[in-house]
């Protein structure tokens, strides 16, 4: 089966799974990627709830803090950012917009220097920024929470629950600035191929370092590779492929494999390395 | 060669230590139960940017639990406040309001019981945290009280006042649910609403007490 395919396959498999609260299997677990517990349908715990609760104004609550970054330290270890390109069910939205953001790439000659620009790499820690600044020291020192204007929350929560019970709910406070962040979210992930992975997901954010010591990753052979750059245009991520080193911003996706034509691109794990 | 033996030794060792300290946090602690209880299946309204919307209306008690009988039947209107300590940005704003009215304090990691007098009427004050280990009948009250049922969605009543009203000829426990804010837009009028509807809970307790009698419903 061709690996792009059971990609799809993953992906659907926890999308279904991540909402199988509809059939009531509410569960205690933290969702080691971007979800949303007030979605109706959600089984786990969004990881930055469970951590904006832990840290809530000061008060300290170690192992509501603990668990999530266990969660996701687990999951990093063994298989780095693959959540993101294999897992996650925003990442899974993205990657059908993917196809609007690849178009105007190709057609609006702005979208590609947009990509091609210097500081297109430094916007990439916006998103540590965003976990740093938003799910924790906002949370201790005023109470704000990147969960009130989240916009996977809207997307998944507040638009459904709406739509389950009319007239029962009104707009609070941050309703209609979470709504233009949803709006801002859906341009960005059609101008931008997988664009809120890239610059915003704090849980990306939380993933990416252990892209540098997870069991899984992409290899590049790079006395086979002939820089023909294809495995870059084909990364969702932006990546400089040929180049890159256990890149904190690789998904796993896959998509450079199938395109290079040398076959110089392989997931590694490092026990095959070791066994050379 | 060297250096990929060491990442590989170094993965080993993160791997034990972080999936150790997982599964010792799940098998030590209750972790998973509290993660279950206080986040998945309640409905969180500040990650939804909602508020429930407020209806004044007094509703028939159908099933009174027996710890509010008891309160009618002895003592007077009882009031129920629901509550979480995690990160509930309405229960926030409305504590402080509430506690002021009642002038009452406590600690919000157990429940809380007190008598008070509103204008020479006793109430019974409950306060219900659901973020800790509540009493069966106290928690599954607002599965009872929770008229908008939000409750399906994991959400939860701010308070329920429960009066006494006579019912076509019949003294019955009535009682009002509201959710979140009181008056979003207005803060100045929450105080003011608060002490509407506890006036009025009294008023109707006052007219109605005689009438009533407590083995009806038990």
């Amino acid at each position: 089966m061709k690996l792009q395919i059971k990609r799809w396959i993953s992906q659907i498999i926890f999308l279904i799974s991540a909402n199988l609260g509809a059939l009531g299997i509410k569960t205690g677990f933290c969702y080691p990627f971007f979800y949303c517990n007030a979605c109706p349908a959600a089984t786990s715990a969004c990881p930055l709830r469970t951590i904006e609760i832990g840290v809530y104004k000061g008060d300290f609550k170690w192992r509501m803090i603990t668990y999530p970054f266990l969660v996701i330290g687990t999951v990093g270890i063994l298989t780095g950012r693959a959540v993101c390109g294999w897992a996650c069910p925003i990442g899974l939205l993205q990657r059908t917009t993917g196809k609007s953001a690849r178009f105007l790439k190709r057609k609006i000659p702005i979208f590609k220097k947009i990509g091609n620009l210097k500081i297109e790499r430094y916007l990439r820690y916006i998103k540590y920024i965003v976990f740093i600044g938003l799910v924790i020291v906002t949370t201790i020192f005023i109470g704000f929470m990147f969960t009130d204007i989240c916009p996977t929350g809207f997307l998944v929560g507040t638009i459904p629950i709406l739509a389950l019970y009319p007239g029962k709910y009104m707009p609070n406070e941050f309703f209609y600035i979470a709504l233009v962040f949803l709006i801002l979210f859906f341009v960005l992930i059609f101008l931008v191929e997988r664009g809120w992975c890239r610059y915003f997901c704090p849980v990306g954010a939380m993933l990416a370092p252990f892209n540098k010591v997870s069991f899984l990753y992409v290899s590049v052979n790079k006395k086979e590779c002939i820089h023909c750059n294809i495995c870059s245009d084909v990364c969702p991520m932006g990546i400089d492929v040929p180049n890159m080193n256990r890149d904190p911003e690789c998904i796993l996706c896959g998509k450079c494999i199938n395109a290079c034509p040398k076959h110089a691109i392989q997931f590694k794990r490092i026990k095959n390395e070791t066994n050379k | 060669m060297k250096r990929i033996n060491k990442i590989f030794a170094l993965e080993i060792t993160a791997l034990i230590l972080i999936s150790g300290s997982l599964g010792g946090m799940f098998v030590f602690t209750d972790i998973y139960d509290e993660v279950e209880a206080r986040i998945v299946s309640v409905l969180c309204l500040s990650c939804v940017k909602l508020d429930p919307v407020i209806s004044f209306d007094w509703h028939l008690d159908k099933n009174p639990p027996s710890f509010v009988l008891e309160s009618l039947d002895k003592t007077g209107p009882v009031f129920i406040m629901y509550s979480t300590t995690d990160a509930c940005t309405n229960c926030e704003i409305m504590e402080p309001i509430i506690n002021k009215f009642f002038n009452v304090s406590y600690n919000k990691q157990n429940d809380f019981t007190k008598v008070v007098s509103i204008n020479g009427t006793d109430i019974t004050f409950i306060y219900v945290n659901f973020g800790n280990k509540a009493e069966r009948e106290y928690r599954s009250s607002k599965d009872l009280y929770d008229i908008n049922k939000i409750g399906e969605l994991g959400g939860f009543p701010m308070f329920t006042t429960i009066t006494l009203m006579n019912d076509e000829g019949t003294v019955k426990p009535y009682y009002n649910t509201l959710y979140g804010l009181l008056d979003p837009d207005n803060p100045e009028q929450r105080p003011i609403i608060l002490s509407r509807i506890i006036n009025e809970a009294i008023q109707f307790y006052k007219d109605n007490r005689e009438g009533f009698r407590v083995d009806d419903f038990r």
